[in-house]
């Protein structure tokens, strides 16, 4: 009975993705754990810290189906501790009393962290794929638009003539940033625990930094002997990059969802087939996709909050820190992949509509290179009195129902001053696009070189 | 001291551009002196109060009440205490107690705790903020009854995703602003019959330092103060100040809508509204052409601000103990911020809402513009009454999608249909669409939020819609303090 609409299974993945759905999978975390206790009690066995039958024993014994799952699940109705009923039903699935030496030395958080460091890792490996697709699939726009005219606008209002390929563009170098962080991450993140209860590694024995070192090597993260039982800021990092991945995924999306308003309609998100959008009101196409990764977007900086909260840790263990952390990641982590699916179905098929664009940049046409007739005049009457001027015959044809280019005309000074090329740009707002070409094609270029240097999977 | 004096950093107290984040008038409320001199006022009330149970003498009490004005303190040395003592209070009680006769000294702060007199100074401070923001609120209320009245019968595009849907009227839309609005007055009401009580209680809340007598006294301290006696000490209970900051962020909230919906519907692609406009403001430095709607967009950076002080003040609800500290100084912040905020924004929507620029005709044009698309439901209806239900469906179904393709006019197709042409005429295909016919039950859904908000509007009670004066004005209304500084 799936409660939480992550797992909703009739309304399925709305709000998930498949793959990450099974990542973060109950038993998959269960398996997880035992993965680390087979790993350790290995590592432990060869360096004859427990027999090395125990070893064997507890690698054979340490997989899903050796284990009672209704009796781990009994236990935790009585349980306190997190990790004890696995633990409990592995050491009586071994034979021999082996059992033993199951999670010898180890405290319950250093298996719970490390096996959320798998899961980061796996994690951090969807998000870097997904996201290096997203910047390939914005690449394509970039180029198929590097000349297409539209309106830039600020304050929502209508601004100067760009490319849509300089706004996708902008998209792109955030995306790209987006993948060089992640890149840096895996060396301060993917780092693995294995300390003792208080850190100290007093249980583990005087080969301690050994074995921990081994069983982290061969688990394929990294070691730090220092313990990070209260130290959380590798987890604060992912989450606060991935509120920064999504706040750029909502950004993207809220444009296309803007510039989709019927008025607008440069842009829509891609409609499959006979999908419906109003129960109500037949001829409704709506921006269904964008409006769920701004959704998730939000839940990821909300929860990313309590995860930065959670470093605020007390003493040697501070448990509202931690599972405050525990019941986030799983959230953002889905989220976040989810909303980058989202974004690369709605890129994947983006419709533009190259004609929409040029007609709403005529629709003032001679208005929105205002700048250039500031600049051309301010070499003359100095840029104040330009500016004045400017202001008056804009609200002279704004009040009279003229176009500018009328209004400048009557103007005794202004017609002195501007000759016919000068007003080239006011019939011709597409070519007042100053350096877009130029940049664009540095920023493709740019991008397409780390691209060929990029690895093609995160690892440590 | 240095040679640089910066005494505005923060924005709200900028020479250039504290207009835009605070109003002179709340600024006033919260100005740092007449902070010291609400703690004098209220440890004056305190001695008062005292005196008239006998638990002081009467004369200590009649010193206490002339001395204690900041105008007679050493300020300079008060500062620098503060700051060598790290105690907030304590400086200004000696500088005061220097000024007096050991007779009265002695009974200067008797029995109270810091937090008691802080605390009831905040409430006094809040008081002066709750009656501007309801003055303010008042108006905006009455703008908004005059636009929705104005406006019922301009029809105008409704829109659900960022994208046309069916007709409706502006004054629908601002009969919903004005509905969440009353709303908000209403919150706001009970959350100050909430809030507006005092502190004294003591060290820890026993009032064990003030006698037998410390209930009764809690009654007369409060009475003289204007405020309500709460049952219990509430030095680490922060409810009151949290609902006060959500509420804030929820009335900021709804105004902050309204300013983000005139800012999208003045879009140059929609332009149906437009925020004031005059000669001489200034869009763009570079683009002389540019109208923008930045009142509207400092609404809604105002209210993001207050949203994020609200969050502090449930944080500020998590206390230790008798009293935690990291709590309470919070509020010295966002209180005073919020409030400031807020004033700004009821300040600013006086402004947008008094002056709105409504387009009309855009909003027919844009309403007209998709009116055959949109009437689909209505037109199959009409035209099933004729042919039956099914029919019409599916006929319009072809005709929608044949006109989605061809990108030529629903009505037109429709007409050159002879299984139409048959039935209807033009012109009553054309009134079938109107969308002014289209509008439900918009008239009688404004009349009834209409109703309501002329009731509230009537129940207006100045006397809580004024602020307190300052104590520290001159006759002349102008700081005393501004006035030595020029010596």
């Amino acid at each position: 009975m799936p409660v939480h609409p992550i797992d909703f299974e009739i309304q399925a993945h709305i709000f998930s993705t498949p793959e990450l759905e099974k990542l973060f999978d109950e038993k998959k975390r269960f398996e997880r754990w035992l993965l680390f206790e087979a790993t350790l009690a290995a590592v432990q066995g060869e360096l004859g810290i427990i027999p090395r039958e125990a070893a064997a024993e507890i690698s054979s014994k340490a997989r899903l189906e050796c284990i009672d799952l209704h009796s781990v699940a009994a236990a935790y109705q009585q349980s306190r501790n997190s990790l004890l009923p696995v633990i409990k039903a592995l050491r009586q699935a071994c034979a021999n009393g082996m059992g033993e030496y199951v999670h010898y030395g180890a405290t319950t958080q250093d298996v719970l962290d490390t096996a959320h460091i798998l899961e980061m890792k796996e994690v951090l490996q969807i998000i870097y794929r997904d996201l290096r697709s997203l910047e390939d699939k914005i690449m394509g726009l970039v180029r198929s638009h590097q000349f297409t005219p539209m309106v830039g606008r600020t304050h929502g209002q209508q601004a100067l003539p760009i490319t849509f390929g300089l706004k996708a563009a902008v998209w792109l170098s955030e995306i790209r940033r987006h993948i060089e962080r992640l890149q840096a991450m895996p060396p301060r993140v993917l780092v693995g625990q294995l300390s003792g209860a208080v850190g100290t590694m007093a249980a583990l024995g005087t080969q301690a930094r050994q074995v921990a070192g081994e069983t982290m090597h061969r688990l394929g993260l990294l070691f730090s002997p220092i313990a990070r039982h209260t130290a959380r800021d590798s987890a604060a990092e992912a989450a606060c990059s991935f509120a920064m991945i999504t706040a750029t995924l909502e950004k993207i999306a809220n444009e296309i969802f803007q510039l989709g308003k019927t008025e607008i309609a440069e842009l829509a998100e891609p409609v499959p087939g006979k999908a419906m959008s109003s129960s109500t009101m037949p001829h409704k196409r709506n921006p269904v996709l964008c409006q769920r990764i701004a959704v998730l977007a939000r839940h990821v900086r909300a929860l990313s909050g309590l995860v930065v909260d959670g470093m605020v840790h007390e003493h040697e263990r501070d448990a509202r820190c931690l599972w405050s952390e525990w019941l986030a990641m799983p959230q953002i982590s889905v989220y976040t992949g989810t909303a980058l699916h989202y974004l690369v179905t709605v890129i994947d098929g983006l419709e533009v509509r190259k004609e929409r664009m040029r007609h709403n940049l005529y629709l003032h046409k001679d208005m929105v290179v205002s700048e250039w007739l500031l600049f051309r005049l301010g070499a003359t009457l100095g840029r104040m009195q330009a500016q004045e001027k400017l202001h008056d015959l804009i609200s002279r044809a704004r009040t009279e129902n003229l176009n500018l280019r009328e209004a400048l005309a009557r103007d005794e000074e202004t017609s002195r001053l501007l000759t016919g090329s000068d007003l080239e740009y006011l019939d011709k707002p597409e070519l007042y696009i100053g350096l877009a070409v130029e940049i664009v094609n540095e920023t493709l270029q740019e991008i397409e070189q780390k691209r060929r240097q990029d690895p093609e999977v995160l690892s440590v | 001291m240095s040679a640089c004096n910066a005494q505005a950093s923060h924005i709200v107290d900028s020479r250039f551009f504290s207009g835009s984040y605070a109003t002179e008038e709340a600024r006033r409320i919260f100005c740092d002196l007449r902070r010291m001199q609400r703690w004098l006022d209220v440890e004056v009330a305190l001695a008062g109060s005292q005196a008239e149970l006998g638990i002081i003498p009467a004369a200590a009490a009649a010193a206490l009440a002339e001395t204690g004005r900041l105008e007679r303190l050493a300020i300079d040395a008060i500062h620098a205490d503060i700051v060598r003592t790290c105690h907030s209070l304590l400086p200004l009680l000696d500088a005061w107690q220097k000024t007096c006769t050991v007779e009265a000294g002695r009974f200067i702060h008797f029995g109270a705790t810091t937090q008691d007199i802080q605390d009831t100074a905040q409430i006094l401070e809040i008081k002066d903020v709750l009656a501007l923001i309801n003055r303010d609120l008042h108006s905006i209320a009455n703008e908004l009854v005059q636009l929705t009245d104005t406006y019922r019968d301009q029809v105008m595009i409704g829109r659900t995703h960022g994208q046309q849907a069916l007709p409706t009227v502006f004054g629908l839309k601002t009969a919903t602003w004005l509905d969440e609005l009353l709303r908000n007055m209403q919150r706001l009401d009970e959350c100050s019959g909430r809030t507006m009580v005092s502190q004294l209680f003591g060290g820890v809340g026993t009032m064990a330092a003030f006698g037998s007598n410390g209930i009764e006294l809690l009654r007369l301290f409060s009475k003289k103060l204007g405020l309500a006696d709460p049952l219990v000490a509430w030095h680490s209970t922060r409810d009151r100040t949290a609902e006060l900051l959500s509420t804030m962020a929820i009335l900021a909230g709804g105004l902050a809508r309204i300013a983000n919906e005139i800012y999208q519907l003045a879009r140059d692609e929609i332009c149906e509204l437009e925020e004031p406009f005059y000669m001489g403001k200034v869009g763009s430095s570079t683009m002389p052409h540019k109208r923008n709607p930045e009142l509207c967009e400092q609404v809604v950076v105002l209210a993001r601000l207050i949203k994020a002080n609200a969050m502090l003040g449930l944080d500020s609800l998590i206390n230790e103990h008798e009293r935690d500290y990291r709590a309470v100084r919070l509020e010295w912040v966002t209180i005073t911020d919020s409030s400031l905020f807020l004033c700004a924004i009821t300040g600013i929507m006086k402004n947008i809402l008094g002056n709105l620029v409504v387009h009309g005709n855009t909003m027919l044009d844009n309403v007209e513009k998709s009116a055959t698309l949109i009437s689909t439901e209505a037109l199959m209806f009409f035209i099933g009454d004729k042919i039956g239900k099914q029919k019409a469906h599916q006929l319009l179904y072809e005709v929608s999608m044949q006109a989605h393709d061809t990108n030529c006019s629903l009505l037109d197709l429709l007409l050159a249909d002879k299984r139409i042409r048959a039935h209807f005429s033009a012109a009553q295909l054309k009134k079938a669409v109107e969308p002014a016919g289209h509008v439900g039950l918009a008239g009688e859904l404004i009349d009834r939020v209409l109703a309501a908000g002329r009731k509230r509007l009537k129940t207006r009670t100045r006397k809580t819609d004024t602020a307190s004066l300052c104590p520290l004005a001159g006759k002349d209304g102008t700081c005393i303090f501004h006035n030595r500084k020029g010596k």
